[in-house]
């Protein structure tokens, strides 16, 4: 990835998830590259590195450790530097506390994790092809 | 371990056999072969068999006409390459099979429901083209993670809200593997934990059971783990 592609940080502990993304990602033909980091300190972590080239927007899991994904949202959206990167949640549970809780904290969108792979694709087709589109 | 005694002549029918035995997910089993009627009840004075599966013709000849005495105290299966055999028995089989045996002919004969069976399938690896390198990398992972489940879940006194967390680790495999039914049990326990608190020991004793099975099929099927 050169320094001025438009990419995607995932963050997300599963080394499986991670991996399977990577998979249905690359089936796509996206312009966006790709960066992965494991907890929400690490992706603090990462966007303090690449202030310069920040991700086009965030996929975000919520149950990861030492930094969840709620906590990681707020840092984000109450910093100034970050506060404007879409941030969309991208989780397995479909409890719908935890999706009012997410639009409570302004993410851009909240996806259920599908079971199945080629609805798996799909919806990475369609986030990607939104967030393409989008002028950001 | 189950016993079965399979009566055949035919060698490919026998290798499938042993094949199919050996791929199953669940138990262990024992097949014993026999080419005749002779040769199996010599097997039944000698070993204690679960189960009877012979062809319905050994030697050009219908079983019916061999020792049909030697089946009476056995639940046996009969299989055959006809569509509508006509069998007239005194015993009647369990069943009767269309060949070639396959695993879901096994699973009816140990009795496993359709509720209970959850096929392990690595279609997912296809339709991603996935190289055999990473699709290696990603099994062995799920095999490590899954050890290192059953390794916690019975050596160490988790909470409820710690087994919560590992119970969730497990949803990406077991949809990795095509496994829905024990996806959706896994995430059920899960959120019935983080709701109540407290565990629901019998779902866990089955999503452990889940685990074996994938961890003694990833032994079977792959060469390098």
């Amino acid at each position: 990835m050169t320094s001025t592609t438009p990419y995607i940080l995932y963050l997300e502990d599963d080394e499986i998830e991670v991996l399977k993304f990577r998979l249905a990602f690359s089936s796509l033909q996206s312009t966006y590259g790709l960066e992965a980091c494991q907890n929400g300190e690490d992706g603090l972590l990462f966007l303090s590195q690449n202030k310069h080239h920040l991700p086009s927007f965030i996929l975000l899991d919520l149950n990861m450790p030492i930094m969840n994904g709620f906590e990681f949202l707020e840092k984000v959206k109450s910093s100034a530097t970050y506060k404007k990167i879409p941030i969309i949640i991208f989780s397995s549970s479909n409890n719908q506390s935890d999706i009012i809780f997410s639009y409570d904290l302004q993410v851009a969108g909240y996806f259920v994790k599908p079971f199945n792979p080629d609805d798996y694709k799909k919806v990475i087709e369609k986030i990607n092809r939104y967030w393409e589109e989008c002028k950001l | 371990m189950i016993k079965i005694l399979y009566i055949e002549d035919d060698q490919l029918d026998k290798r499938n056999m042993d094949w199919v035995c050996s791929n199953i997910e669940t138990d262990s089993i024992e097949v014993f072969h026999a080419i005749d009627f002779k040769e199996a009840k010599t097997i039944l004075v000698q070993n204690t068999i679960d189960y009877i599966i012979t062809d319905q013709y050994i030697e050009e000849k219908c079983y019916t006409e061999h020792e049909e005495d030697l089946l009476k105290d056995y639940p046996y299966y009969v299989l055959t390459n006809s569509i509508n055999p006509t069998i007239k028995n005194q015993y009647p089989p369990q069943k009767i099979f269309i060949k070639p045996f396959v695993k879901k002919h096994l699973y009816e004969i140990l009795e496993y429901s359709e509720n209970q069976y959850d096929e392990i399938s690595l279609s997912y690896f296809d339709q991603f083209e996935t190289s055999p390198e990473l699709q290696e990398k990603m099994l062995h992972i799920i095999q490590e993670e899954f050890q290192d489940f059953l390794f916690k879940t019975d050596h160490t006194t988790l909470e409820p809200i710690q087994l919560a967390t590992l119970l969730h680790k497990l949803c990406s495999k077991f949809s990795l593997l095509g496994m829905e039914k024990t996806y959706c049990l896994v995430k059920e326990t899960e959120n019935a934990i983080r709701e109540t608190d407290t565990i629901d020991f019998k779902a866990l004793s089955t999503i452990k059971e889940r685990i074996k099975n994938v961890l003694l099929f990833l032994e079977n099927n792959t060469t390098t783990i």
